[in-house]
């Protein structure tokens, strides 16, 4: 039978990734997310591992760019100002093309802010984040399952497209608890496929691999930004991930993720029982953004409600998506408090 | 016996003390006992008494935490009511203790005030969360407790679950977990909870129910 425990969701991601084939983790301590390091503090002196207590967010984000440029599956997870902190090593890593996972158990913004959940983030993971032209690979859980679920997945894609991935979770994804099932057996990373562009050191028999972020040339840094759009594409082309609830008969269509589509989910069930076409539609991978599956949703005469835990991030990529074509609104929350389902239920309601 | 007026409640990270010691207080309560609640979590600033302070204070239940204003920092701070609390002994006292040593270590501050009267000491046990696996892993916890805290326990109580998944055999499971831990511990089974979220099992062996309701769970939990 397959291993069921109970678990935070901070303890869930950072055993998920073991269980992945991590075994390098590189972190600086920040409330709500200083489950994952201790998590593995404890876990990875044991499985010849390494977990590194860096000084600072920028020495950890680093680390991680060694490790992974190195070939191991490496990873780092922090909250909202420390990932900020992280953002110069990030653009790094995106630019030279080092697989690796970030994990952003995201609180209240912007400055130094509070220690409650939220979703203020979305902008700074989808859209870049640091300088320059390049994109993570952003996966949104909405359990503690999809913790575990998802950060295999995101191990799984930066390898595949040796490009950075971030799990963008908030503070109380991180905290609270529920059952979860390890579906596979642990992966030994002996067996995960060979990285013939890592820098492991030379035995004479081919050209070093060379790993950096620089593009002093113009032609060179034209070319380097020509092959990252070209990855882009192809990534916004194969990997989107989403999830659909009720969509197909709804009128008005809710988009949400993480947090706050479990809230709405609440919500949906309510209204759907007093008769209302309400649906949900609830992206799993922020970038890419399932835009075509909400062009396809507005073709059909479908309205639309954003509900997010900020001022209206994710809602500008729902707009970009609809182009004008059906109506957009928008139900957000900024007091660091998660909407109630009541509250989101009225909202539904008021729209019928 | 006559049942101290003091009660640690303490256990693992993630173990449901707090869900434990809520119920647990306004059992009491509901017995026409005086309650203090000192929440002694020092270590993480979710999911804590205070953050239903307002319900337990309309059940005439009152909640000792940090000092008012700083509930939503991760600042370690203890409220001088407790030394009031603990000087009057006009109350009963449920204490709420943060997780693993690092928490316990918290109630060491009071210990002499402990060495002075009876008190019950209860380690709440979840098998099912990861580190309290098996009776041995669940004697090296509460001894770590034992020692960070300098009290001694005085019983163990079940809350096998495994949230809104758990079966009746996961908590038959729990249940034999938890005897031969108690056993190896030389600790009575002192509560076995029960909430709505799973079924009873079947099966009597003494051990009184605790029914549990759950105060910290976000309402869109399934």
């Amino acid at each position: 039978m397959a291993e069921r425990v109970m678990m935070k969701g901070n303890e869930a991601v950072a055993e998920g990734a073991i269980r992945a084939g991590c075994r390098y983790f590189f972190g600086y301590p920040i409330t709500p997310q200083n489950e994952v390091p201790e998590y593995m503090s404890r876990r990875l002196p044991k499985i010849g591992g390494v977990f590194i207590q860096a000084e600072s967010e920028v020495s950890a984000i680093n680390m991680v760019y060694g490790a992974g440029g190195a070939g191991g599956r490496a990873m780092t997870s922090s909250s909202s100002p420390g990932i900020s902190l992280k953002q110069e090593g990030i653009s790094y890593i995106a630019t030279a093309e080092v697989p690796c996972v970030i994990v952003n158990m995201a609180r209240g913004g912007p400055g130094l802010g509070g220690l409650t959940p939220s979703q203020s983030d979305y902008f700074q993971a989808v859209k870049g984040g640091g300088h320059g032209d390049y994109h993570l690979i952003v996966l949104a859980p909405w359990s503690v399952q999809e913790m575990v679920d998802l950060v295999g997945l995101a191990f799984d894609l930066a390898d595949k497209y040796r490009n950075p991935a971030m799990i963008l979770g908030d503070a109380i994804l991180g905290q609270m608890m529920e059952p979860v099932t390890f579906k596979s057996e642990p992966i030994d990373p002996k067996d995960l496929p060979a990285k013939p562009w890592a820098t492991v050191g030379l035995s004479g028999e081919r050209k070093p691999n060379l790993i950096n972020s620089l593009g002093l040339l113009p032609e060179h840094l034209e070319s380097i930004n020509l092959r990252l759009q070209e990855k882009y594409k192809k990534i916004a082309e194969n990997e989107v991930r989403f999830e659909g609830t009720d969509v197909d008969d709804a009128d008005l269509v809710v988009v949400a993720y993480g947090t706050t589509s479990r809230v709405a989910k609440s919500a949906i069930d309510q209204a759907r029982k007093d008769g209302k076409k309400v649906g949900l539609f609830r992206p799993i991978t922020l970038w890419p953004f399932p835009t075509k599956q909400i062009q396809e949703l507005a073709a059909a005469g479908k309205r639309f409600l954003v509900v997010e835990m900020s001022a209206g991030q994710m809602v500008e990529d729902v707009r970009l998506a609809v182009n004008g074509e059906a109506s957009v609104e928008f139900f957000g929350k900024l007091n660091g408090a998660i909407p109630t389902v009541e509250e989101v239920y009225r909202e539904i309601m008021s729209r019928f | 016996m006559v049942t101290p007026r003091l009660t640690v409640i303490a256990g693992a990270y993630g173990s449901g003390k707090t869900e434990v010691a809520i119920n647990y207080a306004l059992r009491l309560r509901a017995k026409g006992k005086n309650v203090n609640m000192v929440d002694l979590d020092i270590v993480n600033p979710f999911f804590r008494t205070r953050d239903i302070r307002d319900y337990l204070t309309r059940q005439g239940i009152q909640v000792i935490s940090s000092n008012e204003g700083l509930e939503a920092a991760d600042i370690p701070a203890l409220s001088p009511k407790i030394i009031g609390l603990l000087q009057s002994r006009d109350y009963d006292g449920v204490f709420d203790v943060g997780g693993d040593p690092a928490g316990a270590t918290a109630m060491g501050r009071f210990n002499r005030y402990f060495q002075e009267e009876p008190y019950s000491f209860w380690v709440v046990v979840n098998p099912f969360r990861p580190d309290t696996r098996d009776a041995e892993q669940i004697k090296a916890m509460v001894q770590e407790i034992e020692k960070a805290s300098r009290l001694q326990a005085t019983g163990l109580i079940d809350n096998t679950n495994l949230g809104s998944a758990t079966t009746p055999e996961d908590r038959l499971h729990g249940r034999k977990v938890l005897h031969s831990a108690a056993e190896l511990l030389g600790l009575p089974l002192v509560w076995r909870t029960l909430s709505n979220l799973c079924p009873p099992e079947n099966g009597e062996d003494q051990v009184p129910y605790l029914p549990l309701t759950l105060y910290m769970r976000p309402e869109w939990m399934e």
